[in-house]
């Protein structure tokens, strides 16, 4: 029914049968997650959460683990000087409560993170926005083999906020982790569809395009820090 | 050498093989990237497996694209998106310029795209009166400068960063601080993009693959730009080329496993973003508009062919930077928007033969194309099919043409072709007992970089036929 964006020859040329079947694979056969807590002594280790750290930091980012909304506001708050503003996704959208509270606390202002639609009063949402220097997000999952962070934009959930501030904080439940992309799909079918924006945030933006020499912080945070919960 | 038919190609590479700032560039970079890649996959466990993986999907992907493109159409327009068809470069230019007049745009950024440089966007768009600005800070200093990009991933890689420096301060009126090293030329683009950024009506962007399941759009990008061409304008146009689906979230995730690490060395690139719709009613942000533009442009064409397998290609740039014509000529030589092995594939299977009849002979066949291959496409296979062709059409040059055959009928008559080699053996000995440094007229190309060796006294033949009685 869709098809009728295609002109005729070429849709009869589209729908021509291969002249043999070349079938399609099949699911890619990836490991399972691996058992989450190890005892080494008597401090337990968290092997996903290090292993994630291993590829975080290979790839620039950094990694801490916070059990309460003061250790996050404290980690936010190291990286404030002026203005003591941060964009923020909804309190109720992060996987721990009370960190607007913590933040308002220490003499952090909250901006308002929605941006309308509106042609003529766009323009001062973004300014709005673009000031703040710190970013935080609650990042549905995270993927162990590559170190990135999921973002799901849905719910109040923005885009802007681990795009526009030189800085990205990103809390992330440890009961999250996936092994990689392809193992998240096979545990979530449904979460690309979930939402009209799915990002996977691998480290902080950068470029090599002059001279091949890598530079980090272009257009996007020039910092990415992953706060593990739990 | 006037013997060569004078093709811009030829004028281009002996060009390019002169500039010595070229050639320094090239070394530096394409041995950086090859480095790159080899240790990506170093540290990828199966990695073998997952290529043959992730050509299988690309191979019945392309063998069933009608399925999936219409289920792509449909799942896309299910999630709000607009999605419409460009034939050829100047309906789909045409397609974009109504779109934002449509929106009453004014000021257009956009992220890299490589229909859009196929397409002719830019132009399109600037006479429609409206202001366009590249944000790859590759593509930014190809923009600002009026060249063109050399590299389908690294399109400055024929820059040095003097040469951007001098960029910035002639068109940018930046200070000497401001290009100082690479960083600060990076921060620099930072803000004067960040502005452009922020008052853009419009962002237009390429794909790197479309999902049929979901209607989904994946785009690549590591600066950021990528992500903010598509997320802060209130309209988003993506290019999509007609080949670039695949069916499934699952076999987007295996794609994706070979894309960033054939590309860049990098497991993933930094953002890998994902667009199925518009912004929803209980989204902060994000456009209002999303228009899809899928472009045949000469892609079609090859299906069903023996070119077909070029239509597999994932974009990752690993040809080029492993080929050995590459590594000398760098990618304006090729003069098409698509270089290296896949571009002397791709450019004249999509474009015409016609044109681009000298892009399949830059090549040595030396098959390393298809090794650095994610997706083991066989370029060496479909360069042979395009010389046939070639000959075929009657496009190769005569002296070519005419040599061969003359070799041909020497070499089929036996007593004839060893009469003529004795004579030939005879007068280069007596000329050159020892060899020769340098030869003369058309055959001096060989003796500019080695010597030529000595004939033997006595033919293979003759050995083999006195050593066995």
């Amino acid at each position: 029914m869709s098809g009728e964006i295609f002109p005729p020859a070429l849709r009869a040329r589209l729908h021509q049968a291969p002249p043999r079947p070349v079938p399609h694979p099949g699911a890619l056969l990836v490991s399972l997650p691996i058992a989450t807590t190890l005892a080494a002594g008597d401090a337990p280790v968290h092997v996903d959460v290090a292993a994630f750290a291993v590829a975080c930091e290979a790839v620039g980012g950094r990694v801490s683990r916070a059990t309460s909304a003061d250790e996050v506001a404290e980690v936010v708050c190291a990286y404030l000087e002026d203005p003591r503003t941060v964009t923020a996704w909804p309190g109720e959208t992060l996987p721990l409560p009370g960190v607007h509270e913590a933040l308002r606390a220490r003499g952090v202002t909250l901006l308002d993170p929605y941006v309308t639609a509106d042609v003529s009063a766009r323009r001062a949402d973004l300014d709005r926005l673009a000031g703040a220097p710190v970013g935080l997000t609650g990042p549905h999952a995270a993927l162990i083999d590559t170190g990135s962070v999921v973002l799901s934009h849905r719910n109040g959930r923005g885009r802007l906020q681990s795009l526009l501030p030189p800085v990205h904080v990103a809390l992330v439940p440890v009961a999250s982790l996936h092994v990689n992309f392809t193992a998240l799909l096979a545990a979530e079918p449904g979460v690309i569809a979930q939402t009209a924006n799915l990002v996977l945030v691998t480290g902080p933006s950068r470029t090599a395009d002059i001279e091949m020499t890598l530079t980090r912080g272009v257009h996007g945070p020039r910092i990415i820090h992953v706060v593990f919960i739990g | 050498m006037s013997a060569v038919a004078p093709l811009p190609f030829y004028r281009r590479a002996r060009e390019a093989l002169a500039d010595t700032r070229l050639q320094t560039a090239l070394d530096i970079a394409t041995g950086r990237m090859v480095n790159a890649r080899r240790q990506a996959f170093g540290g990828l466990v199966e990695g073998d497996a997952i290529r043959d993986h992730a050509r299988q999907i690309r191979a019945h992907t392309v063998a069933h694209l009608g399925t999936y493109l219409d289920q792509f159409v449909a799942q896309a327009t299910a999630a709000g998106a607009s999605v419409s068809f460009a034939e050829d470069a100047a309906a789909a230019s045409r397609l974009v310029v109504d779109i934002a007049r449509r929106h009453e745009v004014q000021r257009v950024v956009k992220a890299k795209s490589m229909v859009s440089e196929e397409i002719a966007l830019n132009d399109a768009l600037e006479q429609a009166g409206m202001q366009v600005v590249e944000t790859d800070l590759g593509e930014y200093v190809v923009q600002l400068d009026h060249d063109h990009p050399s590299h389908i991933i690294a399109p400055i890689i024929h820059k040095s960063r003097a040469d951007v420096a001098e960029t910035f301060q002639r068109e940018l009126h930046a200070s000497d601080e401001e290009v100082a090293d690479i960083p600060q030329m990076t921060a620099f683009a930072r803000r004067m993009l960040r502005t452009e950024f922020l008052a853009a009506d419009m962002g237009v962007s390429g794909v790197n693959f479309a999902v049929a399941e979901s209607g989904s759009l994946c785009l690549c990008t590591n600066e950021g730009n990528g992500r903010l061409s598509t997320t802060v304008p209130r309209v988003h146009v993506a290019l999509l080329g007609l080949e670039r689906v695949l069916p499934t979230a699952q076999d987007l995730s295996v794609l994706l496993q070979v894309l960033a690490r054939s590309a860049t060395g990098q497991p993933l690139t930094v953002y890998t973003n994902i667009v199925t719709g518009p912004r929803r009613a209980d989204d902060p942000d994000g456009p209002s508009h999303l228009h899809v533009v899928i472009v045949d442009n000469g892609r079609s064409r090859m299906l069903r062919t023996e070119l077909e397998e070029i239509l597999l290609c994932i974009r990752c740039g690993a040809c080029l930077n492993v080929c050995p014509v590459y590594q000398e000529i760098g990618g304006h030589a090729y003069g098409s928007v698509y270089q290296g092995p896949v571009g002397a594939v791709f450019t004249p299977g999509a474009f015409g033969l016609e044109p681009w009849a000298a892009l399949p002979q830059a090549s040595s066949l030396c098959g390393a194309c298809k090794d650095a291959c994610p997706v083991r496409i066989d370029i060496p296979r479909m360069l042979l099919a395009l010389r046939a062709d070639t000959v075929d059409a009657g496009l190769a040059p005569r002296w070519a043409v005419a040599g061969l055959r003359t070799f041909r009928w020497a070499a089929t008559r036996p007593p004839l072709f060893r009469a003529l080699a004795a004579v030939v053996r005879r007068l280069s000995r007596l000329f050159g007992p020892r060899g020769f440094d340098r030869l003369p007229g058309p055959l001096a190309g060989w003796t500019a970089h080695r010597r030529f060796p000595p004939m033997a006294a006595e033919t293979f033949t003759a050995r083999w036929r006195r050593s066995r009685t």
